[in-house]
């Protein structure tokens, strides 16, 4: 270094706030190398530190600051995870899930008690059917995008950015929708699935419910589930107001979707505000360049489209098997309806174990990082896998007694569901989504350690194996083999997903460097 | 029908059978720098691409899961194939990089390259082709009826794997069952486009082979003679110009593979013969039907009665009706919508002058297709399996002509007793009754 550096640094204030800067970033330097790269990455380049501070290099700057900044760490400043409650861990996934839950709860139990007030017209509720499946495929990848992109910059405390790339993200979410939807409509015309009326009707609830659903995932990003509660609270209203005035049933639920959606758009200004409100946030943030942010959100949409089209996959095999009918190109025989509704709902009630599970595991994973394994990697990794373990147990304990609940509720209430095929689809969806909560448990713990590639190849293959098992089942054997597919996919996702994260769990440090 | 709609549904019809069959394989198979023209390539990806719907539509329509979306998947596992094999070792990586260049080339909004497109090296079979779609403007008149009564065979078997009623093996009838779903038109449609494309097909593969055998300067004369050969030829039967087709395919390969023992060629061979040897399997203990030919048309019905019988096809999917014919036309309007003439006239001759009486068949309206001068094919129907199923009654003329005449005896009955019952159409052959409940 030289004098004049020297000089130079005594009188800039700047450099007082670059060494402020590299504390913050790392407390303990190991040595120069690494203040040259923390110095580096703060954005000083050989020509910067050279105009402003008089050092001949950014290395020189890295040897002149090392030692100012080496000094040993107080107990006060050791970095140490923070550990949520387990107590918030808990209120926060049966929030996460019940509020989806609980409205699908309502609506089923009101089908069984007013069927006529629930039940579309025979010409439209295939369409209408199809529409709502493809609308929570289709916008599940975009929710997925929406909320991690929006935790991952709200995690930076830059709730202005977040607003930015989540406000850019729905826009196109929405531009792709309308192009699904007008695809959907020319594939509805040209293989004359439908008659036009229920063509506009599905292409319509599709664009309608899609907008809807991403705009509920908004709300996950800060976890305010309760702004989702509201708007489909105001959204039942208006559907039992129209219902009860005598408004016909399609245009009380397309209202009532309208509505949902309408307090939900009211509501997403207020979820950037931060500590401030939403209109002091910055104004001139730039958006960032396309291909990163594509680069970054791509396998979170594929996982989020995956997810839902594993989900409906059977339902779709189900469909088109019965639909060997003539004039019907989809159509769910009733009882197999019934039976994979209340799979559906043990699933959506025992997500909160899933997510539980994943937050367990994510808390020990981090809290495992505080113990020194120096060079004892068997150590950690047997650590790991406890925890994957104790959250695998949790997962499946939920999933059982949720399961054994319902079903015997539903043995009690629903006198249709004692009807052989009815309580056949029940038990081998429930054994289908017993299977698939676990294998969800899986992709938390892969996607926590940043394995989210992996997750998609896996969760690829068992959609293709649900589909084309449940396509060729339901057709050569009847609808009710549809559900076989659902198992033998969910099977499979479960059994590569544990081996992927065994694996993974093994090689822990190299995965705890990535997590 | 129009001879506009006519031409222009048996253009898209080929367009769909040339893309899925043809340049979606080639495609998948990429450049070949060793080939000395790129036409060489579509005899065999014709061959293997039809030869994997030969194998997968019997096996979905085993499982009752034949559709437009089986359909549009079948015509994918080709290309598929193709590009594994084409990329076998490196697969993972040879499509990673092609989806993160797709990727950032839409996000970068950079045009994707088309695959390159040599005018000069396909503008005589487009011609061609395009010729022969135009053959009804220039004569002046279009059929659409099919011209040998053979090739109803073929539009049997493909409407039996349209409705899934039965397990056929026939690759002809399986590729006009892909094409008719993906097409989404008619098979009669597409029994007749299909033929069309076979007789250029052929006089190409035949051009192939003589440009290979004798040099390249052969190959423009060979092709360009062959285009003639699709308005001139005497008439075949369908699947006859599909095995010889996959013969010269075939041959051509095989020539190739030994002349430059290159292993590709040698697949390419093997799955031409193997096609060619599927193609007969619907003609085993009945071979003599491919080598009928005949220097005229012989049809098996009146041109107007497949005219209005794909002009009632084509009204909207929700509409309610029923069409009484003989069982030509249950070929052009499938089984769901037809109710046979014979049952028709044993069913309500009689009844009809009563003035309580109405036609319960479960219909808002009935079309009755009336034939007012017999059609005789004469020898050309004989050992014709969709005609020999047909009752007795409509394999004899005569029979025939009085069928027709105790079904019109019904319907004058019925209009002088009840209203809503008029002539839709009468041309002197075919008189058509509409008769609304």
């Amino acid at each position: 270094m030289s004098l004049n550096a020297e000089r130079v640094q005594a009188v800039d204030p700047g450099f007082d706030e670059l060494v402020a800067a590299v504390r913050a970033v790392r407390p303990r330097l190991v040595d120069a190398w690494e203040a040259t790269a923390v110095i580096e990455s703060l954005g000083y380049t050989d020509a910067r530190v050279q105009q402003e501070f008089g050092f001949s290099d950014t290395r020189a700057a890295g040897e002149y600051l090392y030692p100012m900044c080496r000094g040993p760490v107080g107990p006060s400043e050791r970095w140490a995870p923070t550990a949520e409650p387990a107590v918030a861990i808990f209120t926060r996934a049966a929030a996460s899930t019940l509020i989806y839950a609980v409205p699908w709860l309502s609506v089923f139990v009101a089908q069984i008690l007013r069927p006529e007030a629930m039940q579309a017209p025979m010409r439209v509720a295939p369409a209408l059917a199809l529409a709502l499946m493809f609308s929570l495929i289709v916008s599940g990848g975009f929710v997925q995008a929406i909320v991690r992109r929006g935790e991952f910059y709200i995690g930076m405390r830059q709730p202005g950015m977040a607003r930015l790339v989540v406000e850019a993200l729905l826009r196109f979410g929405i531009a792709t929708t309308v192009v699904f939807g007008l695809g959907g409509l020319f594939v509805g015309w040209y293989f004359e699935l439908f008659a036009w009326p229920a063509l506009i009707l599905g292409a319509d609830a599709f664009v309608l419910m899609s907008v809807l659903w991403m705009v509920c995932g908004i709300f996950a990003i800060r976890q305010q589930h309760w702004r989702v509660a509201i708007a489909l609270f105001a959204g039942f209203i208006t559907f039992a107001g129209l219902r009860s005035a005598g408004g016909d049933v399609i245009m009380s639920q397309l209202t009532a979707a309208v509505t949902v959606l309408a307090a939900g758009l009211l509501q997403v200004r207020y979820v950037f505000g931060g500590a401030g409100s939403a209109a002091t946030l910055p104004r001139h943030i730039k958006l960032p360049r396309l291909s990163v942010l594509v680069y970054w959100t791509v396998p979170y949409f594929w996982y989020g489209v995956l997810y839902f089209a594993f989900l409906f996959a059977d339902r779709l095999a189900a469909g088109t098997a019965a639909a060997a009918v003539p004039n019907a190109p989809f159509s769910i025989p009733a009882a197999y309806n019934l039976g994979m509704e209340l799979a559906l709902l043990t699933l959506l009630v025992a997500a909160s174990g899933v997510e539980v599970g994943g937050a367990l595991f994510g808390r020990g994973f981090r809290a495992e990082a505080l113990r020194p394994f120096v060079r004892d990697g068997a150590t950690f990794a047997a650590a790991l896998q406890r925890h994957h373990r104790r959250a695998m147990a949790l997962t499946l304990g939920t999933f059982v007694v949720i399961a054994v609940a319902i079903a015997a509720l539903a043995q009690r209430a629903l006198p249709e569901i004692r009807m052989p095929e009815a309580w056949s689809t029940l038990i081998a969806g429930d054994l289908g989504y017993a299977c698939l909560a676990l294998g969800l448990l899986n992709a938390l713990v892969l996607l926590e350690m940043r394995r989210v590639w992996a997750v998609v190849h896996e969760l690829t293959t068992a959609l293709l194996i649900n589909l084309a098992g449940g396509y060729v089942l339901s057709h050569a054997f009847g609808s009710f083999h549809a559900v076989d597919g659902l198992l033998l996919g969910a099977g499979y996702f479960v059994v590569s997903s544990t081996i992927t994260v065994q694996q993974t769990l093994k090689r822990s440090d190299y995965a705890y460097a990535l997590g | 029908m129009t001879m506009l709609a006519a031409a222009l549904t048996s253009a898209w019809v080929l367009f769909c059978l040339v893309f899925f069959a043809i340049g979606v394989p080639m495609a998948a198979l990429g450049p070949f720098a060793d080939r000395r023209s790129r036409l060489l390539n579509v005899g065999p990806t014709l061959a293997c691409s039809w030869l994997t719907i030969a194998i997968s539509v019997p096996l979905a329509a085993s499982v009752h899961g034949f559709n437009w979306v089986t359909a549009l998947v079948i015509a994918g596992i080709c290309p598929v194939g193709l590009w594994l094999a084409r990329h076998r070792g490196t697969c993972s990586i040879a499509f990673r990089h092609t989806v993160r260049s797709l990727i950032f080339r839409a996000l970068t909004l950079r045009a994707v390259r088309l695959p390159q497109f040599t005018v000069r090296e396909w503008i005589v079979p487009l011609a061609g082709l395009s010729a022969l779609l135009a053959w009804p403007f220039v004569t002046g008149r279009s059929d659409v009826r099919l011209p040998v009564p053979a090739d109803f065979d073929t539009l049997w078997r493909t409407r039996q794997i349209l409705s899934g009623a039965a397990t056929v093996l026939d690759p002809l009838a399986s590729l006009a069952a892909v094409v008719t779903r993906i097409a989404a038109a008619n098979p009669l449609h597409v029994a007749g486009a299909i033929r069309l494309a076979l007789v250029v097909l052929t006089g190409l593969a035949a051009g192939m082979l003589v440009a290979e055998v004798c040099g390249r300067l052969w190959t423009i004369p060979a092709v360009a003679g062959a285009i003639p050969v699709g308005v001139f030829v005497p008439w075949a039967p369908a699947a006859t110009w599909a095995f010889t087709f996959a013969m010269l395919v075939g041959v051509t390969s095989l020539y190739i593979w030994i002349r430059d023992c290159r292993p590709r060629d040698g697949w390419y061979a093997l799955a031409a013969f193997v096609l060619a040897a599927s193609l007969l399997l619907p003609f085993i203990g009945n071979l003599d039907m491919l080598v009928r030919v005949s220097s005229t048309a012989q049809y098996l019905e009146h041109s107007a009665a497949a005219e209005q019988a794909l002009q009632l096809d084509r009204s909207p999917a929700d509409s309610d009706w029923l069409l009484v014919a003989p069982p030509e036309q249950q070929l052009e309007v499938g089984k769901g919508r037809f109710y046979d003439l014979a049952r028709f006239v044993s069913r309500f001759r009689g009844r009809t002058g009563d003035p309580n009486f109405r036609f319960d068949l479960g219909v808002e309206r009935i079309y009755v297709f009336i034939e007012e001068r017999p059609v005789d094919p004469g020898f050309a129907a004989v050992g014709v399996r969709f005609v020999a199923a047909q009752p007795a009654a409509y394999q004899v003329p005569r029979e025939r002509f009085r069928l027709g005449q105790l079904a019109r005896e019904i319907c004058d009955d019925y209009a002088r007793s009840h209203a809503r019952t008029a002539i839709r159409y009468d041309d002197g052959e075919l008189r058509v009754y509409q008769i609304d409940r």
